[in-house]
């Protein structure tokens, strides 16, 4: 999870629109938080907003949705976790863009991820090339 | 305490650390197997351990060696014991820990972890259960300093 903030090759840039591809963070881990944030900023994403937990980032989603593309949605956290917050965050707006990160490689976990409506996951520690692959897989999508 | 079960441990240190300070060497150190209480170095990441194997495992280290790896990890430098020096050593043991229960579960068993909880400060002592039996502690030795993995666990199964 060296975060290299200068690769030119990795950079996503704008969509349709002209605007950025805008992402929203949750995760109980401030590490996490700072350096997934640290990593889109790199590959050129705007940071729309970050949670701590699945209750945060339902409350938060609701207000910002229209300004999200995709969300990074820790699995294991406090009050709500990643896997019952994601059916309410793609309730809220179906056009969202889940990728599910777990420190656990946890086979049910993925298919019930993928089962909710997430489009990727990533197991920690992860590489940042294999992580801008997947955000440009799944916003071309 | 089945010492197969810390095989996972170690792979997991090994892959995690490299990718998280890639400049780092690590060697590993003799296992030593200890009872109850042990006093902790100075700042102890707990993860507990559920399903077909129980207990916990401590990711022990001083704080000096924390603020270390925490720079190395955010590629700052630290110079107290913050908030995000203790999120990072706990999303450290985070990993090493899901790291090794993956490869554990890969081979048949059903595992899950807790969340991390950190504890600082000198001597602190700790005790498990009398079920847990025997710790096994691994000193895992790189630049930044020692990290000692203590692991102890039952089998359910």
């Amino acid at each position: 999870m060296v975060i290299n903030t200068d690769i030119e090759k990795m950079h996503l840039g704008t969509k349709d629109n002209g605007d950025l591809v805008n992402a929203f963070i949750v995760d109980d881990s401030a590490f996490m938080v700072k350096t997934i944030q640290r990593m889109l900023e790199g590959f050129g994403c705007g940071i729309a907003g970050t949670a701590a937990d699945g209750d945060e980032a339902v409350k938060k989603v609701q207000q910002l949705h229209d300004k999200i593309d995709i969300i990074t949605l820790d699995i294991s956290m406090p009050k709500k976790d990643g896997l019952s917050a994601l059916p309410e965050l793609l309730k809220i707006d179906p056009r969202l863009k889940v990728i599910m990160v777990s420190a656990l490689g946890d086979k049910d976990k993925v298919k019930q991820a993928i089962m909710l409506g997430a489009k990727h996951f990533v197991v920690k520690p992860f590489k940042q090339e294999k992580v801008f692959d997947i955000i440009r897989w799944v916003i071309e999508k | 305490m089945n010492v197969e079960y810390i095989n996972p441990f170690l792979v997991s240190i090994s892959n995690v650390l490299k990718e998280v300070i890639p400049s780092i060497d690590i060697a590993r150190g003799p296992l030593e197997k200890r009872l109850t209480p042990m006093i902790t170095k100075g700042c102890a990441s707990l993860i507990g351990v559920t399903g077909d194997i129980e207990g916990r495992v401590v990711f022990d280290m001083t704080k000096e060696t924390a603020l270390k790896i925490a720079g190395a990890m955010n590629g700052e430098e630290f110079t107290m014991f913050d908030f995000m020096v203790s999120s990072t050593i706990n999303e450290l043991a985070n990993m090493i820990c899901g790291g090794a229960i993956t490869i554990l579960n890969n081979n048949g068993k059903n595992l899950d972890i807790s969340a991390p909880t950190i504890f600082t400060g000198q001597d602190l002592e700790l005790y498990d259960s009398s079920l847990v039996g025997e710790a096994v502690i691994v000193p895992i030795n790189t630049a930044l300093g020692q990290l000692f993995v203590n692991v102890a666990v039952r089998d359910n199964s």
